[in-house]
């Protein structure tokens, strides 16, 4: 589309962007009248197939992580506004991850690069692009004049595609090596054991042909190996009662595939591999209950299982020193229980890990900085300086270099130290190919022209390599013609690589619809890593393991400058905005340290002093910290939220050249000071209340339920949520009203059939596993703030000046929380240790449950909040005057209120900074401060349906829509649709065995319904 | 008090409170375009003054917060000066263009949609190039430049206003936006509060109405309805427009 | 054969010895009494000082209108607190005004004559200062007006199933009745200054004030009647205002909140409060304008019985809660109610039953009863405790309610502090006007009382004047 530049009369770039908005993009609901003159700036040329205030829709891939699933990005206006899966795409189908939805964050980060920057005296200063480019070949010139070129460094944060290529064949052509495609999640060990056992990098993991899954440390829920893919099949077995897999999860620390667990073993840091030895048979049951500190009780009842159970799963991603070791384990057991081909299948394998590099060779690199061999360093889009071990000491050896070039978009520790900053476009407004599935080809394709003045890295390359004068052209004339018919090899941008790749423009238009084609990319040989003995640098002192993790939202950092991830709980610990040192209780008594008292954790690497956390699913020799926080110039939102866990890893490796995050001795002290912990938490135990309910396979079998339920003197609830809903509560009560016929729409018999309609929702607790993708994808919907900012806090309060102090006074916005219980009869403080037994862990999502007979309606005194004729319990926000009576008598306590005007421009508490607002939804309006909201299932989309369906003069078919979450929801837990029309899939689950309401006894019919979770305890025989 | 001062007294309070219930009822209706003109009244004003006078405003009345209608009713009438002086009643009147051929997404978009400059530069590439006005438009197409109208019509941000689905159920333009064909400026026509809505969905809409408004002959059904008194409601449930 | 032995009767409620022994006649009764309109010293210092504190609460307000009920301690899901919280202390105030000159009226108790101009002013400053409160919470205050029903084309209208529109009409109706009632009690006083002003413009602004009250025997029997109706009228609203307060939380869901009790439990709790401020008030008052022998001890002692009374109400009210709870058998009422107690909210449940339940209890003492120095503590106990009873009933509710992942804790900010400081201020600043400008005791009932001259002369007058029986007021 046609986007001009900067005008004379003062209309920004993003006035034109927002053209003809009749809607509530960038502007606040209060109720006054804006005065201001408006300017309706139309297009110049309008573009095809696009209707102002009509959303289009570009199939692209996902570049947050390795995995490449397939996005559908929503634009409108010529902005991108929403992320959704493809549900074609063979990776994701359809699902996407909070990391996913969040990478329109990175899109609009205002800490962008506006444009090409250079350090002149110490300081960044802006040039233009041409500037830029020369700056760029002069010192790629000057590398190669002085022949060190073959020592120069390209570290590319590793997006695995066609990109490899390309940059190898430029680098070749400058005579540098091939580049380094950094990635510091990258499971190597289970990498480098697939090459070996399986011969594919990595294969389809089938959890829904295993019987049981046993997960040696491998946090596939959360972040380890590919996200999306392995949480869809895992929660669709777990969907199918009959048969689901039992899940068994080894590791000193209860991540969020732990509290999905059946039973948790939580064997010593960097012990599993002993439980791999012994299920192979090279170890006595006795030996390895020795050495991992496990009753042996419990590991014969796992040798049992594993015997009798098949087929079965056995996945391993440690991070420990011997993480190797237990991967070939494992697969080769997997091998010999004959799972491979039926659980796990080489034969359909992902090609995420396909060309990346192990970090190890960073400690070559370092050394060679070190002896400033390095003439010339490029880093794209990674963050060595901060996303590697402080030991290594990557930073202090790059300032040796006298030529680093970085292609990031945001500024980072990286970014800080380069002399020259070519700011590439954000993945969704780049081209590329990625073959995320063996056979497939995902393509990437921009969604909105660029939002700020930078360019894509492979055309600045290409545009480096035609100077003139022609640089480094090499004498003789032969080798010079050479040299030029190798130039002109390359189309002149990388659309035209993409393109050439595909064989012509032709086929990529082809492809762009659907966004995928068959196809497959040139293998990357990668360049082995030199690889360390698996020993740590430095004698181990310290009496405690450290297990160093990270989760998917934070990731190495990368997720760090995004407020929809800083804003959102960590699945397992709830905590956001802050790093906190987890400790198991016993050891806090030990150290007489309550939750919130700083604590500083010492290693042979260094310190970090942090709050201290109480974490009963972590064993007392260990303490675990995050990593991806405490960033020192990575943006507003990453710089000082939280501390760096990465100082505290000295520069050590396992055997395949992954990072050692786990089994570094540490010791742990007291520090004075204490810090509220930001977490979303309340109390973290069902108290007897039924809120999230669940049964074991046998009870359901057994056909135990809990209906009909019965109140005194009331007939048997039905499972119609809603449909028996006591109607004199709608706006007008006119249903109640026997002379309703006279009343328009209110009659049921109106033709509009509008009050026949009741929107309802199903979750199934058996398939939630609490990953809070759900979460974002509502943040992103429904415009919602993020209030945990340092600058967003209550200033006021001297004892609150610390990101995330809105959220210690639970202020936070989530209009869908996840709440996360133990089923455990004590406080965490009181909690003690037993390797043997561990509380059940139960999730549940909470929203506006929709009542029918809704207890917030007849309270608020200016029908702000009611019902509506098909079913929705509607916040009217412009009638709102805030007397808050509604949150007051909402049982479910769902209700959420603007205390500051985190929509007002010119507020301190202002959550979109330009040009975070371009993301906002123009359909849904932003609240300004002193009123209430609420989840109001996405009545926006409901709205847009029933207009869609008016205008093609038809009726709205069944699943014909569905809400943000249940869209984005990676174990389809989620299911919307109308209760009252049988085309509609919910219609089904709604009567289901295992329905159930929440807080059913108060009378609220609630649309919400949820399906009980399912245990699977261990078969007779096993112990758990 | 003798009994003279005390009815004095009852009536000051009627008078004050019947001031005031005229007050705020003909504020919807509050006139500013033509005041803001000043002493010296410009041949547009007067015309915009004369299409007024012509158009009959809609149901006058006071609600509360509302486009460019503050709590006076202030805005409607309101005729911010145009970039361009884009004359309505030559393109509709005299070339009888519909409203559809510039504003084409009206009827399937939210949004009634502005033509781009390309759209103008389709007949006055050719057509009364020398007009001092087309001139303009022709300097933004060669510059490559929108033109910044200045809006007119506008409901608040926490509305949501489809014209499709109001286009679909047979409003016409005229009903809301005015004698458009008629205004050589375009001035806001109705207040656009809340009252206003509110009062045709509730009250109906009489199709015939409408087509006279658009200059239309309303086809039997259309009139058979108007001599039944038949009119279309439609829903006026908060949650329709607020969300 | 009888002998007829002397014993002297304690006074109580209903036959106190209301006679004013110490007051020679009625010349001494308005000098006495409109001495008090002499501006002190120590008047202008207390007003500056209420002034001042209004100032605070203003300024804060201001600012937290700027920037948002943000900068208020609350803690969701505590979405009410400090203001809610005085809100209902401040109506509860303005209880005993009206129950002292309406209700005992009626019934006669003739302690109320001194003491009722005091609690009727105090009564309607408080209802005002009351009144703000819904305002100030208000996340747009500048919307309040849609609380109210209005005709608007719009075809909107308040939700009249919401006990806060109640709230509008409640508070509303009892502003207007209560200052009516105020107001003509005060019309034969207004005409006592009126006659010995001086200064022409007071003179001629009394004049009007006093509706040019001439003191006729028909002016006395209309202004008897319409006294009379005015108290009728307004005794039933000293039941239903609190009640309706009440209904704010009684129709809540929330545990702890949602219990039929309630509005027996305000009421009392009111009255009890009412009476509570009036001795926070009456005492300096007598001892700083030198009135003991108007307020004398056999009224207070009176009204102290009344303070036992509705004291011993409010305590059996907080122990049938505790008693539900647990034969109500609800578990998450009972898990509330041992949080309110033995839980985060221990301290708040104790400040208020020991305040409000067992410090009181000291009345069945008459020495304590007749002692203004501890009556004047006291009150000043139950006016903490009776603020601390609505913090147990709001805060401890809302941040222990079904959800156990939202229960959360509470704190106020200084701006929460402030508005209530400024509240008092509004208060005091109000009824430090009202000393300086009208009589604190109403002159013409006192007159009822004191013992006409020519009942000096008799011979037999009883030595003591325990055994004098006056007639009541009205009855003559």
């Amino acid at each position: 589309m046609t986007i001009p530049v900067e005008t004379t009369n003062g209309v920004k770039r993003r006035d034109f962007l927002k053209v003809l908005g009749v809607t509530g993009a960038a502007s606040t609901m209060v109720g006054c009248s804006t005065d201001q003159v408006e300017k309706l700036i139309p297009y110049v040329t309008s573009p095809d197939h696009t209707v102002p205030g009509v959303s289009n829709f570009y199939a692209s891939t996902c570049r947050e992580c390795a995995a490449g699933c397939g996005i559908i990005v929503t634009t409108r206006d010529g902005r991108a506004i929403k992320i959704e899966g493809n549900p074609d795409h063979p990776v994701n189908r359809g699902a996407v991850c909070a990391r996913g939805q969040a990478a329109l964050q990175g899109l609009y980060n205002p800490d962008r690069f506006r444009g090409p920057m250079q350090r002149q005296n110490g300081t960044l200063v802006p040039i233009t692009w041409d500037q830029a480019i020369d700056a760029l070949h002069k010192g790629v010139d000057t590398a190669m004049k002085s022949g060190k070129a073959k020592n120069a460094v390209f570290i590319n944060q590793h997006e695995q595609g066609l990109l490899h290529t390309f940059l190898d064949e430029w680098l070749a052509l400058r005579g540098m090596p091939a580049h380094i495609s950094y990635d510091a999640e990258a499971p190597f060990a289970t990498v480098a054991a697939n090459r070996a056992v399986y011969g594919v990098s990595w294969p389809k993991l089938d959890f829904g042909a295993a019987k049981v899954i046993v997960s040696f440390a491998a946090d596939f829920l959360d972040g380890w190996g590919l996200p999306v893919p392995q949480q869809l099949d895992f929660a669709e077995a777990r969907g199918r009662i009959e048969g689901a897999p039992r899940l068994i999860y080894i590791g000193p620390r209860r991540p969020l595939t732990g509290l999905n667990a059946d039973q948790w073993i939580p064997a010593a840091p960097g012990t599993a591999g002993s439980i791999a030895k012994m299920l192979a048979g090279k170890m006595s049951a006795a030996d390895a209950a020795a050495a991992t500190d496990i009753p042996v009780k419990i590991l014969e009842g796992l040798q049992k299982e594993i015997a009798s159970a098949k087929p079965s799963l056995l996945v391993a991603g440690g991070t420990g020193p011997r993480a190797l070791d237990l991967a070939t384990e494992v697969n080769q057991l997997n091998k010999a229980l004959g799972n491979v081909g039926v659980t796990i299948k080489p034969a359909e394998s992902y090609g995420a890990w396909e060309g990346v590099v192990p970090p190890a060779v960073l400690n070559d690199v370092v050394a060679a900085m070190e002896a400033g061999e390095v003439p010339a360093l490029f880093i794209r889009g990674a963050n060595p300086v901060y996303s590697t071990p402080t030991g290594l000491g990557f930073a202090k050896a790059a300032e040796k270099v006298p030529f680093k070039v970085s292609f990031s978009t945001v500024p980072d520790e990286t970014t800080a130290l380069c002399d020259l900053i070519l700011p590439d476009h954000h993945a969704l407004e780049s081209w590329g190919i990625a073959e995320p599935v063996q056979g497939t080809l995902g393509l990437q394709q921009p969604a909105m022209d660029p939002v700020f003045n930078t360019r894509a890295t492979a055309d600045v390359l290409l545009a480096s390599l035609k100077p003139a004068p022609c640089f480094a052209c090499p004498e003789n004339p032969a080798e010079a013609k050479q040299h030029a018919s190798d130039v002109s090899k390359f189309p002149p941008d990388y659309r035209g690589v993409v393109a050439k790749h595909l064989g012509g423009n032709g086929n990529l238009q082809n492809a762009l619809p659907t966004g995928m084609l068959a196809g497959s990319l040139p293998r990357r040989t990668a360049p082995v890593a030199k690889i360390m003995k698996p020993a740590i640098v430095g004698e181990q002192n310290g009496d405690y393991y450290l297990a160093t993790y990270w989760n998917l939202l934070m990731g190495d950092g990368r997720g760090a400058n995004k407020p929809w991830l800083q804003e959102l709980p960590d699945p397992v610990t709830k905590i956001c905005w802050q790093t906190v040192v987890e400790m198991h209780p016993e050891t806090a008594k030990k150290l007489s340290v309550e939750a919130g008292d700083h604590v500083t954790v010492k290693t042979v690497a260094g310190t970090v002093t942090a709050p201290a956390f109480l974490y009963i699913g972590v064993r007392p020799d260990t303490i675990a910290v995050m990593v991806g926080r405490g960033q020192t110039a990575a943006g507003r939102y990453a710089t000082g939220t939280g501390h760096n866990a990465w100082s505290l890893l000295p520069a050590s490796n396992d055997q395949a050249g992954g990072y050692q995050l786990v089994g570094v001795r540490c010791t742990v002290a007291k520090a004075d000071g204490h810090t509220p912990i930001v977490t979303t938490e309340g109390s973290g135990r069902q108290h007897g209340r039924k809120i999230a309910r669940a049964q074991t396979i046998e009870q359901f079998r057994a056909g135990e339920t809990d209906h009909p339920h019965t109140f005194i003197g009331q007939a048997p609830t039905e499972f119609l949520p809603g449909l028996r809903a006591p109607v004199a509560n709608d706006a007008q009560g006119e249903l109640g009203d026997p002379k309703s016929a006279q009343r328009g729409e209110y009659d049921p018999n109106h033709p509009s059939g509008r009050a026949k309609r009741r929107w309802a929702m199903t979750i199934d607790l058996a398939k939630c596993t609490g990953c809070s993708a759900c979460v974002t994808a509502c943040y992103a919907e429904n415009n919602i703030p993020t209030v945990g900012a340092e600058w967003q806090g209550p200033q006021l309060f001297a004892d609150r000046k610390f990101p995330g102090a809105n959220i210690t006074r639970s202020r936070e916005m989530a209009w869908l929380r996840l709440e996360r219980y133990y089923e455990m009869d004590r406080e965490y403080k009181d909690a003690t240790w037993d390797p043997a037994h561990h509380p059940e862990v139960r999730v549940i999502p909470m929203m506006c449950q929709h009542c029918g007979n809704a207890p917030c309606e007849p309270v608020c005194p200016v029908y702000a909040t009611y019902h509506t004729p098909d079913g929705l319990n509607v916040q009217v926000y412009n009638r709102c005057v805030g007397t808050r009576y509604c949150s007051n008598n909402c049982p479910y306590k769902v209700r959420y209120y603007n205390w500051f005007g985190y929509g007002e421009v010119d507020r301190a508490q202002y959550a979109f900074p330009e040009p975070l607002h371009w993301q906002l939804n123009p359909d849904v309006t932003v609240r300004a401060k002193g009123i209430m909201e609420k989840c109001s299932f996405c009545v926006q989309r409901i709205r847009d349906a029933e207009t869609l369906a008016k205008v093609q003069n038809r009726e709205i078919q069944g699943d014909e829509f569905t809400t943000a979450c249940a869209q984005a929801c990676p174990s389809r837990a989620i299911l919307f649709g109308d209760a009252a029309d049988e085309n509609w899939s919910v219609t089904k689950l709604i009567e289901d065995r295992r329905a159930y309401h929440v807080f059913e006894e108060l009378n609220t019919y609630t649309a919400v319904v949820y399906l009980k979770k399912i245990n699977h305890p261990a078969p007779a025989g096993a112990t758990a | 008090m003798t009994g003279r001062r005390k009815w004095l007294a009852v009536l000051g309070v009627v008078a004050i409170a019947i001031a005031s219930t005229l007050m705020s009822a003909y504020a919807g209706n509050y006139q500013t375009a033509a005041v803001a003109a000043g002493a010296t009244e410009t041949a547009t004003q007067k015309a915009n003054r004369e299409a007024q006078g012509k158009a009959k405003p809609g149901p006058w009345g006071y609600s509360g917060a509302s486009g460019y209608t503050n709590y006076l009713g202030e805005g409607t009438g309101r005729s911010p000066v145009q970039p361009v002086v884009f004359p309505h009643p030559v393109h509709v009147n005299t070339l009888k263009m519909n409203c559809v051929f510039c504003h084409s997404s009206a009827y399937k978009s939210p949004d009634p949609g502005l033509p781009a400059v390309a759209s103008c530069m389709g007949c006055h590439a050719i057509t009364a190039i020398d007009r001092q006005e087309v001139k303009k438009v022709a300097e933004a197409w060669n510059k490559q430049r929108p033109i910044p109208w200045v809006r007119v019509h506008k409901v608040p941000e926490y509305v949501r206003f489809p014209h499709s689905r109001h286009i679909r159920a047979g409003v016409t333009c005229q009903t809301c936006h005015g004698q458009v064909q008629n205004m050589p400026q375009v001035f806001q026509y109705a207040s656009l509060n809340m009252g206003w809505c509110v009062s045709c969905h509730v009250n109906g809409y009489s199709r015939a109405e409408g087509l006279r408004l658009a200059g239309y002959e309303p086809d039997s059904a259309a009139l058979a309805d108007e001599k039944k008194g038949v009119r279309t409601t439609a829903s006026y449930d908060c949650a329709n427009c607020h969300y | 054969m009888a002998t007829i032995a002397y014993e002297p009767r304690r006074p109580n409620i209903a036959s106190a010895n209301v006679q004013l022994p110490a007051v020679p006649d009625y010349e001494h009764v308005d000098d006495a009494i409109i001495a008090t309109l002499k501006p002190t010293k120590a008047w202008f210092a207390m007003l500056m000082t209420a002034i001042a504190a209004l100032g605070l609460g203003v300024a804060a307000f201001l600012y937290q209108v700027h920037q948002g009920l943000g900068v208020a301690g609350y803690n969701p899901p505590v979405m009410w607190g400090v203001y809610i919280i005085t809100f209902v202390f401040w109506v509860g105030i303005g209880h005993a005004g009206t129950l002292i000159s309406a209700i005992l009226f009626l019934f006669r108790a003739g302690f109320r004559t001194t003491i009722y101009r005091c609690a009727e002013a105090m009564t309607v400053f408080a209802v005002m200062t009351a009144g703000l409160f819904p305002i100030i919470h208000l996340g747009r205050p500048w919307k309040f007006f849609w609380l109210i029903p209005y005709p608007n084309w719009r075809l909107l209208w308040p939700q009249f199933k919401s006990p806060l529109v109640w709230d509008v009409f409640a508070i509303l109706t009892y502003l207007t009745i209560s200052s009516t009632f105020l107001y003509v009690g005060l019309i034969p006083d207004i005409a006592t200054l009126r006659d010995r002003e001086t200064n022409p413009v007071r003179k001629r602004i009394l004049a009007l004030l006093s509706f040019g009250w001439r003191n006729t025997e028909r002016e006395w029997r209309h202004f008897a009647r319409a006294y009379l109706f005015l108290a009728a009228v307004s005794t039933p609203l000293v039941l239903s205002v609190h009640s309706v307060v009440s209904f704010d939380f009684a129709m809540a869901l929330t545990p702890g909140w949602h219990t039929t009790i309630f509005p027996p439990y305000f009421v009392a709790g009111a009255i009890f409060s009412g009476i509570g401020m009036v001795f926070t008030i009456i005492i300096p008052i007598r001892k700083y304008f030198k009135l003991q022998h108007f307020v004398t001890i056999n009224h207070l002692d009176a009204a102290a019985k009344l303070c036992l009374a509705t004291s011993m109400i409010v305590g059996c009210a907080y122990l049938i809660e505790f008693f539900i709870a647990w034969y109500g058998g609800v578990q998450v009422e009972q898990d509330f109610f041992w949080n309110r107690v033995f839980g985060q909210w221990w301290w708040a449940a104790w400040i208020m039953i020991t305040c409000n339940m067992i410090l009181p209890l000291t009345l069945f003492s008459q020495k304590l009863r007749r002692n203004p120095a501890w009556l004047f503590i006291l009150s000043i106990f139950i006016n903490i405790g009776m603020w601390f009873e609505r913090f147990v009933i709001v805060v401890p509710s809302l941040s222990h309610e079904f959800e156990p992942w939202m229960w959360t804790t509470y704190a106020p900010t200084w701006v929460d502090y402030s508005i209530l400081i400024g509240s008092f201020g509004w208060f005091f600043m109000w009824f430090l006007l009202f000393v300086r400008q009208l009589p604190v005791i109403a002159l013409t009932e006192v007159k009822e009382i004191v013992p006409p001259r020519l009942k000096h002369a008799h011979a037999h007058t009883p030595a003591n004047a325990e055994d004098f029986e006056p007639e009541m007021p009205g009855d003559r």
